[in-house]
Parts: structure tokens; sequence; C-alpha cells
């Protein structure tokens, strides 16, 4: 067993299985390297961002365990750290590894648990080498260990996902942060890849609430930072930590529908250049409440027009639910503010009369805004 | 109780009124208060306690506009939403607000990239061969450095919109019928490589439909389903022979938010009686199979006539919309399990060239391909065979400049002296490389930027051998209207 969340109580519980494969055995770098003759498989490298992703989201969930709709009680974590980066940030972690027989193990439990009450949340998460040829194929540990059909090691996502849909669960979330290194162009030949579970057509509609968001990087640099969680999971982390909440009868929530329709923004926020189009692909359903926040915070850029007024701008801010002034230090503008979602008035005055007082009065949603005070 | 009334007026072209949008009305602690959905260019009035006000406009592409204010108590207040800064160009409104279209471009289609790059549209005939066909710009074409856009005709019918160029892999588009179509044909952002350098957009003009399908691509399912669609989308449904890529959107918008019963029995004459379109057949197999899981009926004979529905999918060439695509996939898939089923396998089998070169982000079948019926992973570059109902999108290439006679060896380019860079001269050379300097240049841009200037559209230059501008040279050459030999 890999279950580094194991809670007991009655009723309806969200579940997760939650992957990262750093390590490639048998790929260059690797600790039992094989000679991979098929095709372009022999470019593929050991990577260090995916199992601190892992561990990142797995220990997310479960400092977070009680904030969803229904309470986690299961983590299931299948770390493959790379050699360069053995205990993934966890000194002394002894984890089971992301090999396929493991990870096709941990999936059918894993399933079994979301299969027992409708009003459970599945929560799948994979992060690692991906590779697509008209269906989505994500590499484990032990990729590569037949040369002759390294695919052995891997497993057909979107069947995978659909064969899912069945499950009881009504409420779905699958992220997938994939390193894409090998296009489909690469890939001259038919590739067979078996999912981890099979499809029953007559049992395959989407289930209620299905969340699928995939996010595919050309190399290891646009991944993720080395020994760092890759910028894919910090944006789906920081979209569930409250980034795209909304408040609503006096509650912060987090939806499912939100966290698709704003996932390229809080990319953008976290880092710029990552959310063009087709960064991520989107699967949905219905939108469903996944969890409650505390008041999320919102960044905010704040700023002077023309940029000659930030210079000699003298800032201050208000927080029109209270009439509270904010503290805004005395650093120089263009200003990084991370301030409570709210409404505040920002008011820039010079006292060299070099521009008339400027002012802005705005709502500020999570995760990001910009404030420009237009002054003349 | 107090009242506001919000008004959004519209300061673009008459082709975004009725686009939906969604009003919040949130309080000062930005706890949602009210919706309303208006139409742009349209007012409406909400009650409210007197309080402080976030009043936030947001729009299908994802846009939105915000007002803060503060009523008073029984106070009538008018709030004018500005949406002059939602798009670039007034001409490029439908996009910027109605579709998957926020961003504006960083790069120029006046980049060297884009140099002779051009467009053609094809269409199926009954027999399954796909031809290039002519199509006649419309009034309302207009051509920018972040832009192009196209107004055109593309009534009955599977057609297929395909851009290319020297350095443009060939990509296909999808296109749904409609008398009056939008096409925005822009620089994609992202990195070289990853992403098509260009960015295709296209609308009928049923903004309601496309204002479902850009909510659906873009995930905002929240947005869609609040916007009470479902009834619109049951009309869409039920006006199938008006309009039946609507019909589509509709379908596929009903099977996501699983309102089967909107559905009725529509989608087996969205199916049968639109027998051009793939997505009919696609939809009516899976409201087949989703009626197995939540409205109980036989499984085996679902699974039989839904295996029909996805083999006759695929005899009518490739579903419109991606989201079709994506469903055809997952079916075929499914039923090529079964290692009998021979006429499955070969069905994926032909599905399967066109996921393995598409762009699943796309809300149209996007997919890179020499031609529509030829999808492939390895992308090809450079100019077809033949250039007869080919339309160069911006800049085109010195090498057809001299074939057409425009330019010719020896012609000298002298930016516009309009322009505020005017007296830089290009001189063509004997071998159609171009001279800035004494340097020596493949491409027209590339000179301009040695010199450290920005990139320029071609109509800005004037060439030594007329002694005029190219504006009209190059307006025919964005037209079409140019020699078409035989020889190439």
């Amino acid at each position: 067993m890999s279950l580094v969340l194991d809670r007991s109580f009655d009723g309806p519980a969200a579940h997760a299985l939650v992957i990262g494969v750093g390590h490639y055995r048998h790929l260059s770098g690797g600790a039992d390297p094989k000679t991979q003759t098929i095709q372009n498989v022999g470019i593929l490298q050991q990577l260090t961002s995916p199992p601190r992703s892992a561990v990142a989201f797995s220990d997310w969930l479960i400092a977070h365990a009680d904030d969803w709709r229904v309470p986690i009680k299961t983590v299931d974590l299948l770390v493959s750290p790379a050699q360069a980066d053995p205990d993934a940030g966890v000194p002394g972690a002894n984890f089971q590894p992301a090999t396929i027989a493991n990870i096709q193990a941990a999936y059918a439990a894993w399933k079994n648990r979301c299969d027992d009450d409708p009003d459970n949340i599945a929560i799948f998460f994979f992060s690692g080498h991906g590779v697509e040829k008209g269906e989505h194929f994500l590499l484990a540990e032990d990729f590569g260990e037949q040369p002759n059909n390294p695919w052995l090691g891997a497993f057909d996502f979107d069947t995978t996902r659909r064969a899912f849909h069945a499950t009881k669960a009504a409420t779905q979330c699958f992220f997938v942060d994939a390193c894409r290194e090998i296009t489909s162009s690469m890939l001259q030949h038919q590739v067979m890849v078996p999912p981890l579970e099979i499809v029953n057509l007559t049992n395959s509609a989407d289930c209620l609430f299905d969340l699928t968001l995939k996010a595919s990087a050309s190399n290891e640099k646009a991944h993720g930072p080395p020994k760092q969680p890759s910028y894919f999971t910090q944006a789906v982390q920081l979209a569930l930590d409250g980034g795209v909440a909304e408040k609503t009868g006096g509650r912060w929530l987090v939806k499912s529908g939100q966290v698709s329709a704003h996932i390229y923004d809080v990319l953008g926020l976290i880092k710029e250049d990552q959310n063009f189009k087709q960064r991520c692909t989107i699967g949905m359903t219905g939108s469903a409440v996944l969890l409650e926040t505390q008041t999320p915070n919102v960044r905010l850029s704040v700023s002077c027009i023309p940029d000659s007024a930030n210079a000699v701008a003298e800032l201050t801010c208000t927080r029109l639910e209270d009439g509270q002034d904010v503290p805004l230090g005395n650093g120089p503008l263009p200003l990084e503010l991370d301030l409570e979602a709210g409404v505040y008035k920002f008011d820039a005055d010079f006292p060299g009369n070099e521009f008339a007082h400027a002012s802005s009065i705005e709502g500020h949603n999570p995760p990001l805004d910009i404030v420009e005070l237009e002054c003349q | 109780m107090s009242r506001l009334q919000v008004n959004l007026p519209n300061p673009f072209y008459d082709d975004v009124y009725d686009v939906p949008v969604r009003v919040d009305i949130r309080d000062v602690t930005l706890n949602h208060v009210a919706t309303r959905f208006l139409p742009f260019g349209g007012a409406g009035d909400i009650e409210v306690a007197p309080g402080i006000y976030v009043v936030e406009a947001a729009l299908p592409s994802g846009q939105s506009i915000q007002q803060v204010v503060n009523v008073e108590k029984d106070q009538d207040l008018d709030v004018h939403m500005n949406a002059g800064k939602l798009s670039p160009h007034e001409f490029h409104a439908w996009a910027y607000l109605n579709k998957n279209a926020r961003h504006r471009p960083k790069r120029s289609l006046a980049h060297p990239d884009f140099e002779g790059a051009w467009v053609r549209l094809w269409r199926r005939h009954g027999t399954g061969e796909w031809i290039v066909v002519g199509s006649e710009l419309k009034d309302g074409s207009t051509w920018d450095d972040d832009g192009v856009n196209y107004r055109l005709s593309a009534f009955g019918g599977m057609q297929m919109l395909q851009v290319g160029g020297p350095e443009v892999p060939w990509k296909c588009v999808a296109l749904p019928g409609a008398q009056d179509l939008r096409v925005l044909i822009r620089p994609a952002n992202g990195p070289v490589g990853d992403v098509h350098p260009l960015d295709v957009v296209v609308s009928t003009n049923n903004t309601g439909a496309e204002a479902i399908l850009s909510m659906l691509t873009s995930g905002a399912i929240d947005q869609a389903k609040a916007m009470e669609h479902a009834g619109a989308a049951e009309t869409m449904l039920y006006g199938k022979m008006a309009d039946p890529t609507a019909a589509a959107i509709a379908g596929y918008y009903l099977l996501k938010t699983g309102e089967l019963d909107r559905l009725h029995d529509w989608t087996r004459n969205l199916a049968n009686w639109i027998d051009w379109m793939a997505d009919g057949a696609v939809i009516r197999a899976w409201h087949l199979l989703k009626a197995v899981r939540y409205a109980g009926t036989d499984p085996d004979e679902a699974r039989q006539k839904a295996r029909a529905f996805f083999l006759e999918a695929v005899d009518r060439g490739v579903p419109i919309y991606t989201e079709g695509l994506r469903l055809l996939r997952d079916g075929l898939n499914a039923l090529s399990s079964n290692p009998d089923d021979a006429e499955a396998r070969a069905a994926k089998s032909k599905i399967d060239a066109y996921t393995q070169s598409c762009d699943w982000t796309a809300p149209l079948t996007t997919f890179n391909g020499s031609a529509p019926d030829k999808p492939s992973a390895t992308p090809r570059t450079g100019k077809p065979e033949s250039l007869e109902h080919l339309v160069f999108l911006y800049n085109v290439d010195t090498a057809e400049l001299v074939r057409q006679g425009i330019v010719s060896v020896g012609t000298t380019l002298t930016l516009d002296s309009d322009d505020a860079h005017a007296g830089v001269e290009v001189t063509i050379e004997d071998d159609g490389a171009l001279n800035l300097g004494g340097k020596r240049y493949k491409r027209l841009q590339d000179a301009v930027r040695s010199a450290g200037l920005p990139d320029v559209s071609q109509d800005r230059w004037r060439s030594s051998k007329s002694g005029e501008s190219m504006v009209e040279q190059v307006n025919n050459l964005r037209h079409g209207r140019f020699k078409v030999f035989k020889d190439r």
C-alpha cells in the first residue's frame, strides 16, 4: 500500500491518486539504462520537476483534506524521484515507485474506493513524461524496460479517462501534467498502448461533473523549474486554494467550472508566457463545488499612467468594506501587492503638483488584477 | 428599494449586437447579489438595497468590464459600461467579444515568418472528393498588422479553410455553413514549433450559438449554464434545418450538461436529415449511449445503433467541431477494442489520422494537412502547386511579386514617404535577393528588420518600376486577383 492519507469515517469522501515520475530507470541517465532503438524514445530525459509536483500536490491535498465538499479520505502517492533529486525534497522519504505494475494496482484500488458513493469526489494527478499520438500516453518509471516495445511501461490516459466515467463518483477531477519531448510527428509507427481499464461503451457516458485538465510542455524547462513543482501543478494548486473562488451566500467556493474557465489566467500568473492557448486542454461537463476556502488573496499590480508619475506619486489605499487604510510600505511604483479579495480605493497624490490627483475604485477578485491610475 | 439600470452601449459595428453578456452584481465584500443576462448593446434593470456594488459584465470571450457604484436609498442609478477597449479594431469586435480570442497577438502579420502566407477554401462534393473553390470576399473584409478579417459565404455542405506559407505549416480548419461567415486570421501567441503560427477564429452570425461554443471551448461551463442556454439550445436544435451547425453546437452543449430531456428525439432527425454533417451522427450516437446510463434504455440496442451512427459519421468525413472529433474518437476506440469488428477498426484508422494531427484546443476541427482528406502529423510548408482560388494573406514573398510582374530585377522598393520610416530603399538583385545598404537578404522584412525598423505592411512600399505605391497590387494579391501560371 502507498496510502499517505488513510482516514476512517462514514459517508461520501474524496479519494486521490497522485503519481509523479522523474526517474526513468531504463532511459539515458537512469539506474538501469537500456539502448532504446524504437523511433525517438532515446531522446527522453530524466525529470526532476514531476516528483516534486506530485509530492507538493499530495501535501496540499492532505493539508486541505477537510476543506473539500466531502472530506478527503485517502491519498495514494506513487513517486519515482530522479537520481539527481533522490528524495524529491522529502528527506528520508521512501516512496512507492511509479512503475506500471504499481500504477495499475493503485488505479484499481482507487477506482474501487471512488465507486462506493455517487457523492464521492475522485481526484487523479499525474506528472511525468507524456506522448500523444491520437491518444495521450503517460510513461511509468519502467518505460523502456523492453526496448523492443518500450510502450509496455506506459498507459493510454484518454481511454482510461473515458472508462473511469462509469465510476459512481459523480465528481471526477483529473489533472495531467505531462512533459512532451516526443511529438506525434516523431512517431512514425502505430503505437499500441493499453489503458488501465477497458471502456464499456454503453456505460461510458460522461459523469455529471467532469474536470479534466491536461497540460503539456515541449521540454523540461517549459514544464517547470528544476527540483520544483511544475508551473501547471502550481497553477492547479493556486486555483484550488481560492485562486478561482467566488463568494456566494457569504462563502468563498471553488467550483470545478471556475477552475476550468480560469486555469489559463492562473497559469499566466505563475509563469508568464505559459498561458498560451494550446498549453492546456480542458474537459468538463457540469460544474460542482469542490471546496470552500478562506477569503482568498488577489495579486494586484498597481501603477500610474504615464510611467513618469510612478516616481512622484504618493499612494494610499482604502478597503471600502470597513473603511480601513491598507498599509502599502514605502516601495516604489509600480507595486505588487497581495491583498484579500475585496473592493479597494487607490488614490495617487502629487505633493509637487506634477500631476492632478488620480483615483481608482474597483472590486478585485482572485487570482490577479491590475490597477492603473490615469494621471494628468 | 433602489434600482441599477445597467447599459451596455455598443461602440462597435452592428455584428456584435446581441452577444449575450452576463452581468453580475456583487456587494462591497464581493458576495454575489444578482445576475442578469443582457444582449450587448442593450440595457436592463436590477433592484438592489442601498450600498456599494461591483457591476461586472462578462463576455463569452472571457473578457470583462467592471464598475463600482454607490447606490443611495430610492435612487435610480444609470451605469454605463465602457466596452471600447475590448477590441483593438471595431471590425474584430465579433472575435474579441464572442469568441475565444481575447488575447492580443504579440507579433505582427508583417513579421518575416508570414511573408507569402496564403489562404484557400475547400468544399467536399457528394462523392466525398474535396476540391479547392473560389470565394468572393465580401465588403467588410479588412487587413491589419494584428489580423486579417474576412467576410465570406460558406453555405451548404462541408467546407474547410486552409492556411499555409513558406514558413507556415499547412493547416485546415472546418467551417460551419453560413451565408455570412467571419474569419479572423492573426498571429498566434506561444512558442514557435509548439503552436501553429496562425490563429484562425471563425464565427457565423448566430451569436447565441457561437457564444455557447466559446464558453464550452474555454471551460466556462458555469457561465454557459447560468445563461440559461438550455432553453435556447433546445430551440437551436429544433431549428436544425435552418441552421444545422447551430443545432450541432446545441446538441454538444446539451450532451455535456446532461440535459437529455431537451434533446428529445430531435438528434435522430439531425443525424438523418443533415446527411452531409458528421456531427449529427456523433451527437445521435452519444445521445443513445447517455440514455443507457441516465434513462435506463436497453444497452445492447443502444450499442448497435450507436455503432452504426459512428460509422456513418466517418463516411461523412470528419466532424465540424472538435468536440465531435473527440466524441467520435472515444466511440470508435471503444468499438475497435473488439478484434472482430473490422469495420470499426477501419473507421478508427481513418479518424486516427485526424486525431494525430489536430489541435484539441480549437473549437472547430483543426489539423495540419495538405488537404482536408490528407491530415498529417508532419506538416507541409510552401505554396500549393496551383495558385488557383488562393488569396495571399498579408505580405507576399518577393519571388511571387517578381512572377506577377509587380516588381522586377533592378526594381528599388522605397518605404512610402508618408511613413515615419521613409527613405529606406531595397533593391531586387538578379537572383531575387534583396539588397539593403550592400547587404543581401532573402525576405523583404528581414531587410527591414536589419535597418532597425518595425515590421511593416507591404502596401506601404513604393516601387521604382511603376513609380507608384504598391497598395493596389498588394490589395489584388490579397483578393486573389492575380495571374495563375500553368507551369507551376
